[in-house]
């Protein structure tokens, strides 16, 4: 029997000018169509096979993490001028509200569906956002994710972090200002999984002496093309036992590790996983006493939910938080209970907003940072 | 140029792991994509190199298909591509 799943909403996103837009959206598959109110009539009693159309729908889904990881998750087109109107008859209509699972008819199959993903390419199971960006990317655009990684969050030359996107107008705003209030002439900082160097190098702009450490030659080779005085760059593979003996011990005033801590709890890739504890060990290891480990991560809970409602006055859906199966953040309790018992105390925890200027770039993607952060930064400490 | 001779070399030069050649049956069934022989910019590439090299192109629809998952399915693929696209 067909039913609408407990999963569906429906959201108003009717205008004077285009009237009767609804988009119907399954939270748990993030999937979407466009429809018109007879189709909300159609939903409201499957049974009733009377009304045989033609009903109006759009074509209005859009994989909107294409534009950046902190582009508008939603998942579907927000200018109404650019949604592809069909007219479908009966049996149209009801293929389509099934291929997006706004209707199912097996509810055991359609949850099935929610199984963990084999493969990049496995289209049987959702998978969790980075491997649904994959499969996205290599057979929408047919471009390697990692190299769509760094088109989005830095400059073609690959120096520093592009100030159009939230990376720039949260995270890179708030370092600009945190490393100038913390970091002083003569401060040893570690940049754990440095990339390309632009943190490391904005560290040393404010005179920090830099060791940025990376396991990937590719990233190495831009961070070393572009260095800043006061920052070296070394190879290391960072989170394998062993992997940062060559660092001395009690080395660091600061350890600095960004957008790299989540890939502890959701892996990247099947097979085994590395072990936070080798990692976070090495850290208070590298410490100096009443040194600072400063983690920079997305937020636990509102990265990737959806932006939703009136631009001013947004909303989010949390479809899940303790169990994720399409976000890629871990729970505070997940990320804290490795941190504490790694022997770390929490002594500061900030959740980032955008700065100012952001407003005119991406108005919807400010007002919504504004009120659910995308980026939470925490200051912890060895325990005495 | 012969389909499986090819994709074969492209996955002996391409794989993250060694493949044995002298298992060649067992190698046709090889799930490369469960079993992680290519990461995203190795299919990447596999995809483009196979495309220029044969002169086909993939649909979404073969590059989703279970066939696509095994070296084997693979090179059917592209020999009926080989076929139709001529």
């Amino acid at each position: 029997m067909s039913l609408v799943p407990r999963d569906v909403v429906l959201l108003p996103e009717s205008t004077p000018d285009r009237p009767d837009r609804w988009v119907a959206m399954n939270v748990l598959a993030r999937t979407c169509l466009g429809i018109s109110s007879e189709v909300v009539r159609v939903m409201g009693n499957l049974n009733d096979a009377r009304d045989a159309g033609p009903f109006r729908c759009w074509h209005l889904e859009r994989f909107s993490n294409e534009d950046g990881l902190l582009a508008d998750p939603s998942r579907f087109e927000r200018d109404l001028s650019a949604w592809h109107e069909v007219m479908w008859d009966r049996r149209e209509l009801l293929t389509a509200l099934k291929a997006k699972f706004i209707v199912v008819d097996d509810v055991s199959a359609y949850r099935s569906r929610f199984a963990s993903k084999r493969n990049v390419l496995d289209v049987e199971h959702f998978g969790n956002f980075h491997e649904q960006h994959g499969q996205h990317m290599l057979l929408a655009k047919r471009t390697s994710p990692s190299e769509w990684w760094m088109r989005q969050k830095f400059t073609p030359d690959r120096r520093s972090v592009r100030h159009d996107t939230l990376y720039g107008a949260i995270q890179a705003a708030f370092l600009e200002q945190y490393f100038a209030k913390h970091f002083r002439p003569g401060l040893s900082v570690i940049d754990l999984g440095c990339g390309t160097g632009t943190y490391a190098n904005l560290a040393a702009r404010f005179g920090a002496e830099v060791l940025g450490i990376d396991p990937s030659d590719q990233y190495l080779g831009v961070a070393r093309a572009n260095a800043a005085p006061g920052t070296r760059f070394a190879r290391m593979d960072i989170g394998t036992a062993g992997a940062l003996d060559a660092v001395a011990g009690q080395s660091a005033d600061v350890v600095f590790m960004c957008d790299a801590l989540l890939f502890y709890f959701v892996p990247v890739k099947p097979g085994p996983q590395p072990d936070i504890q080798v990692l976070l060990s090495d850290i208070r290891r590298i410490l100096k006493p009443g040194g600072t480990f400063i983690s920079v991560e997305p937020h636990s809970t509102f990265y990737l939910t959806p932006w939703l409602g009136e631009l001013d006055r947004p909303f989010t859906i949390v479809s899940e938080y303790l169990n994720k199966s399409y976000g890629v953040t871990p729970p505070f309790s997940s990320l804290i209970g490795a941190l504490t018992k790694a022997g770390f105390v929490v002594e500061a925890l900030h959740e980032l907003r955008p700065a100012a200027g952001f407003e005119g770039v991406d108005p919807r993607g400010y007002q919504f940072s504004q009120e659910f952060p995308l980026w939470q930064v925490m200051e912890l400490r060895p325990a005495r | 140029m012969d389909t499986t001779e090819c994709i074969l070399d492209f996955f002996s030069r391409s794989a993250r792991m060694p493949l044995r050649r002298d298992a060649e049956a067992n190698l046709l069934d090889l799930r490369y994509l469960d079993e992680g022989v290519l990461d995203s910019l190795g299919l990447v590439t596999m995809i483009a190199e196979f495309e220029s090299a044969f002169k086909i192109s993939f649909s979404a629809d073969e590059l989703q298909s279970p066939e696509f998952q095994t070296i084997g399915g693979l090179i059917e693929i592209v020999d009926r591509l080989r076929v139709s696209q001529r």
